[in-house]
C-alpha cells in the first residue's frame, strides 16, 4: 500500500465517524477520557482516564480526609490534631483546584473536538500532535516548576496564616489535649470590641501610622537635602563627602541599632553620662520613657534610611541637563524657583515607586524596634510595648504569648494594608513607564 | 420558579456535601488501653527510647554514662539527642504527632503550665514511698491540677554569700543585716554590707516573708484570679525593701554583674545570689567565702523561689511506661549521686542533700527547705513584668500605688492570654 493511499484511508475513516459534541461533552463529565475516546483519539483517552484513576487512587483518601478535617478540626482531643487536619484540608483544596483544572480542560476538550471533527477538521496523528503540544506549551511547560512552588511556598503559607485567623488557636487551645475551632470573624470583632484588645491595637497602630509617615519623610527630606547640598557647583571634594554620607549604609543596620540602644542605655549610656548629665544636668529617660524612646528610633530609622535616598537623588540629580537651570537664570528665577519646579518635580517623578517602597519597608520595619528595645518600654493596660508597630506586636503574640490566632488576625490587617501600598505603587509605576514613551 | 429551582439544587448540593464530608471521617479504631495487663505489670520492652536532653556537653557527659547504665540493666538502647531546653517544647509539638519526637524530655518547671495546658507531658504514677525520697518543693513545682509530671533531677535557689574578712558574724534577721550595711557604709563609702539585685525572682523573699504571694494556691492548684503581690504583706514587704535604699544601704542601680563584681573585688560583704557563682566567687575569695541560708525576715526564715528542672514523659511516646520508668531510674539515689558529682547541682532528695559534707554548700541545702516553687502555670509569664514595678519602688515611689497598679496590669495581661 502506498503512503497515499494510506492517508486516504485514514481521512475517510475519520470522516465516517460523525460525533455528537454533547454526547462527547456528558461522556468526558462522566469520567476524563471517555469524551475522547468517543471521539476516537483513543490515546489522548486513555491518559486522561489514567489521570484520573491514578488520581483518585493516589490522592482520594487523603483528600477525604482533608476536607473532613479542615470542616470540623477534629472531633477527640488527643487523637485529631487540629491543625495537622487544617493543613492537609488546605493541601487537599489545592488538589481538588488542579483537579478541577484539569477536568474542566477534559471537558471542553472533548466538546470542542467534536465539532471540529463534525467540521471537517482532521485530528493529527499522536506524533503530530506531540510534536504541536510541545511547540504551543513549552513557555508554560518552562514555568510550572516555579509555579508549584510559587503555589506551595507562597499560596499555601498564605491560606494557612489567613485560616488561623478565624480560628481561636492559642495556648489554651493547643492540641494535642483541646481541639482548635472556627470561631468565624470573632477575632476581629474581638480586636474591635474589647476594651484591652482595642486600646492596644489603637495604640500600636497609630504609632505605626506615625512611625512610618515620620520616619521616612525624614529619611527622604535628609536624603534629598544633603543630596542638592553636595550637587552644588561650588562643593569641593565631592566623592569623598559622598562617600562619607554614604556610610551609614555600609555598616549592617543591626550592629548600628545595637550601638545606639548601648549609646542611648539610661544609666550608662555615653548620651546620657557624657552628653547629657555633664552639659544639661538632666538623666533622660530614652529606653524607659515611650515618648523618648520614639524620638530615639525615628532620629535612628533617620540615620539608617537617609543613604539609600540620597545615592537616589545623587544619581538623578545628575541627568537634570543643566540648559533647564541657564533657561531659569534667563527667565530671572529664584533659587527656591528653581529648586520648586525644576530639581523637585524631577527628583520625585523618576524616584516616586522606591519612595513609596521605603514607606511600605517602614511599615514593616521590625528589625530596629525589636533590636533597640524590644519594642519597650512597657505601658499600663495594653499588652504591647510603647514603641511596638504592628509587626513587632504580632512577632510578641505569636513567640512570647502564644496567641496565634489574633497574630493572624493582625496579619491579616497588615497585609491588606500593604497590599493597598502596593497596588498604588505599581500604578506609579506603569503610570512612569507611560509617560517615558515620550 | 426559576429562583425556586436554583434555591432547590443549591440546598440539595449542600446536604450532598455535608454528607461527603461526614462520610469522609476516618474511622477510628476506640483507644482502648490494654485491659488485660494486670495492675502495675510493664508492656512489652521497646527496643529503644529517645531522650531529648539540653543542649550542653556537660549534660550529655553525665546523661551518657547514666543512660549506659539502664541499658546495662534493661537491655534498652537509650537514642540521645540535643535539644536546647528552651526550644524543647516548641520542637516537641511538631515532631511529636510526626512520630520523630522523643520519649522523655527534659524542662525547668516554669514551663510545665505550657506543656500541659497543650497536653504535650503526661502524669506520672508514683508510690508513697517513691515520693518520700523526693523533697516536697521538688514534687509540688511539677504538680500541676493534682497530677504530677515529672522525676525532678536538680534544685536550685539563691541563698546569701559573705565574705569572712568582712563580717565577723553573720547577721540573723533582715533587721541586723540593715544595721549591719549602714555600719559598714558609713566607715567607707566604697563598701557595700548587703546587696540584693532588684529583680522580682530575688525580691521574693521579702514580698512572701511578710505574706505576699502570686497565686492563692489550694492543693496544687493556683488560682489565676488570686493575686496577692498587692496584699498588706506584699507591700510591707516591699516597704522593708525600699527603706534599705532610702537609707543608703544599698545603690539604686544593681544589676547582677554590678552584684557579682562588687563581691569578687572584696567591696560587699554579704550578696544575694545562685549557686551559678559558686566557682566564681570561690575563685576570688577562697576560703574568705562563707554561705548561709536568707537572713529571717518577719520572724521567719525567709523563703526563696527554687527552680527544679526535671525528665517529662513525651505525650506522643508509644511506650510512655518504659519511658516513666527510665525517668525514675535516672532520679534514683545512685544517678542522682552521679548527677551532682559530675555537675555541682543539687538533687532534690533529701537523703543525699544531708551526705553532702562540704561546708560551702551549708548555706544551699538549708535554704532549699524553704524554697517555694515559682508557680508553674502559664499565667505566670505577665507576673515577671513585677520587674518594671520593682524599678519604680527602687526610684522611690509609694509602694502601694506601684503594687496595685502593677497587679492591675498583670490581671489585664492575663485576660488577653486568652485563657479560661
Amino acid at each position: 500500500m502506498s503512503e497515499a493511499k494510506q492517508l486516504n484511508d485514514r481521512i475517510n475513516k475519520i470522516k465516517a465517524h460523525k460525533p455528537n459534541p454533547t454526547v462527547a461533552m456528558a461522556l468526558s463529565i462522566l469520567f476524563a477520557g471517555l469524551g475522547q475516546i468517543y471521539n476516537r483519539r483513543y490515546f489522548k483517552g486513555i491518559l486522561f482516564a489514567l489521570f484520573e484513576i491514578a488520581f483518585i487512587i493516589t490522592f482520594g483518601e487523603f483528600i477525604g480526609l482533608g476536607l473532613w478535617g479542615i470542616f470540623t478540626l477534629g472531633e477527640i482531643p488527643g487523637v485529631d490534631h487540629s491543625i495537622f487536619l487544617l493543613v492537609y484540608g488546605l493541601l487537599s483544596i489545592i488538589l481538588i483546584v488542579f483537579a478541577a483544572v484539569f477536568y474542566i480542560y477534559n471537558v471542553r476538550d472533548a466538546k470542542k473536538q467534536a465539532q471540529a471533527i463534525l467540521d471537517g477538521w482532521i485530528p493529527p496523528t499522536f506524533k503530530e500532535s506531540l510534536k504541536a503540544g510541545y511547540d504551543k506549551t513549552f513557555p508554560y511547560l518552562l514555568t510550572t516548576p516555579g509555579l508549584l512552588l510559587l503555589i506551595f511556598a507562597v499560596v499555601f503559607p498564605l491560606m494557612f496564616a489567613i485560616s488561623l485567623a478565624f480560628t481561636n488557636y492559642n495556648l489554651y487551645n493547643s492540641p494535642p489535649r483541646h481541639l482548635v475551632e472556627w470561631v468565624g470573624f470573632s477575632n476581629f470583632t474581638n480586636l474591635f470590641t474589647n476594651n484591652l484588645w482595642r486600646n492596644t491595637f489603637v495604640s500600636v497602630f497609630s504609632w505605626t501610622i506615625v512611625w512610618t509617615v515620620v520616619a521616612t519623610t525624614f529619611q527622604i527630606t535628609l536624603g534629598l537635602f544633603l543630596a542638592v547640598l553636595v550637587n552644588d557647583v561650588r562643593v569641593k571634594f565631592k566623592k569623598l563627602i559622598r562617600t562619607i554620607l554614604i556610610l551609614p549604609w555600609a555598616v549592617p543596620g543591626f550592629v548600628t541599632i545595637l550601638i545606639f540602644a548601648a549609646m542611648f542605655n539610661d544609666e550608662f549610656g555615653a548620651i546620657n553620662r557624657d552628653i547629657m548629665m555633664p552639659l544639661f544636668g538632666l538623666e533622660v529617660p530614652w529606653l524607659t520613657d515611650p515618648t523618648f524612646t520614639r524620638m530615639v528610633l525615628i532620629f535612628i530609622q533617620t540615620w539608617l534610611g537617609y543613604p539609600f535616598v540620597f545615592a537616589l537623588f545623587s544619581g538623578v540629580l545628575q541627568s537634570i541637563s543643566n540648559d533647564w537651570y541657564e533657561a531659569a537664570d534667563i527667565d530671572g528665577a529664584s533659587r527656591w524657583q528653581k529648586f520648586r519646579f525644576i530639581t523637585l518635580p524631577h527628583v520625585l517623578f523618576a524616584t516616586a515607586p522606591l519612595l513609596i517602597i521605603q514607606y511600605t519597608t517602614n511599615f514593616n520595619n521590625f528589625n530596629i524596634i525589636y533590636l533597640f528595645n524590644e519594642g519597650g518600654p512597657a505601658v499600663q493596660g495594653q499588652n504591647a510595648g510603647g514603641t511596638d508597630i504592628l509587626i513587632s506586636w504580632v512577632y510578641k503574640l505569636t513567640f512570647d504569648t502564644n496567641n496565634y490566632n489574633m497574630a493572624a488576625a493582625i496579619s491579616l490587617i497588615i497585609g491588606l494594608m500593604v497590599s493597598i501600598f502596593a497596588i498604588f505603587q505599581f500604578r506609579r509605576t506603569a503610570a512612569f513607564k507611560e509617560e517615558g514613551k515620550l | 420558579m426559576l429562583t425556586l429551582k436554583k434555591r432547590t439544587i443549591g440546598l440539595l448540593l449542600l446536604v450532598a456535601s455535608l454528607l461527603f464530608i461526614a462520610a469522609c471521617a476516618p474511622d477510628r479504631e476506640e483507644v482502648v488501653e490494654d485491659e488485660d495487663r494486670a495492675e502495675g505489670e510493664m508492656p512489652e520492652k521497646p527496643d529503644e527510647l529517645v531522650v531529648w536532653i539540653n543542649d550542653e556537653d556537660i549534660a550529655e557527659d553525665v546523661h551518657q554514662e547514666q543512660f549506659d547504665r539502664y541499658t546495662e540493666e534493661t537491655g534498652i538502647e537509650i537514642v540521645l539527642e540535643r535539644i536546647a531546653m528552651p526550644d524543647q517544647l516548641e520542637e516537641l509539638a511538631l515532631a511529636g504527632p510526626g512520630g520523630t519526637g522523643p520519649d522523655l524530655f527534659f524542662q525547668p518547671q516554669d514551663r510545665l503550665g505550657d506543656a500541659v495546658v497543650q497536653g504535650l507531658a503526661v502524669p506520672f504514677s508514683y508510690t508513697d514511698e517513691e515520693l518520700a525520697d523526693f523533697s516536697d518543693a521538688a514534687i509540688d513545682a511539677f504538680t500541676y491540677e493534682g497530677d504530677i509530671y515529672g522525676a525532678p533531677v536538680a534544685i536550685e535557689t539563691y541563698f546569701a554569700y559573705y565574705n569572712r574578712s568582712l563580717l565577723d558574724e553573720v547577721p540573723e534577721t533582715i533587721e541586723d543585716v540593715l544595721d549591719m550595711s549602714l555600719d559598714i557604709r558609713a566607715e567607707d563609702s566604697d563598701m557595700y554590707g548587703f546587696l540584693i539585685t532588684p529583680e522580682f525572682y530575688y525580691l521574693y523573699s521579702f514580698i512572701n516573708g511578710y505574706g505576699g504571694y502570686v497565686f492563692a494556691e489550694e492543693d496544687g492548684v493556683y488560682d489565676p484570679d488570686d493575686i496577692g503581690l498587692d496584699s498588706e504583706g506584699a507591700i510591707e514587704g516591699m516597704e522593708m525593701y525600699q527603706s534599705f535604699i532610702t537609707e543608703g544601704a544599698m545603690p539604686r542601680t544593681i544589676t547582677p554583674d554590678v552584684l557579682d563584681g562588687l563581691f569578687i573585688e572584696g567591696r560587699a560583704a554579704m550578696v544575694v545570689s545562685g549557686p551559678w557563682n559558686l566557682p566564681h566567687f570561690r575563685e576570688a575569695l577562697g576560703d574568705d567565702l562563707g554561705t548561709a541560708p536568707l537572713p529571717v525576715i518577719n520572724n521567719e526564715p525567709a523563703p526563696s523561689f527554687v527552680g527544679v528542672k526535671s525528665w517529662l514523659v513525651s505525650f506522643y511516646s508509644n511506650n510512655q511506661e518504659w519511658a516513666e520508668d527510665l525517668a525514675k531510674f535516672l532520679t534514683n539515689d545512685e544517678n542522682s549521686q552521679y548527677y551532682y558529682d559530675i555537675t555541682g547541682e543539687l538533687p532534690p532528695r533529701p537523703d543525699i542533700l544531708d551526705t553532702i559534707d562540704d561546708p560551702i554548700y551549708a548555706g544551699y541545702t538549708e535554704q532549699v527547705e524553704f524554697g517555694t516553687p515559682m508557680p508553674n502555670i502559664p499565667q505566670m509569664s505577665p507576673v515577671w513584668d513585677m520587674d518594671e514595678a520593682i524599678e519604680l519602688i527602687v526610684n522611690g515611689n509609694d509602694v502601694e500605688e506601684v503594687l496595685e497598679e502593677a497587679v492591675q496590669n498583670i490581671k489585664d495581661k492575663i485576660e488577653l492570654q486568652g485563657g479560661q
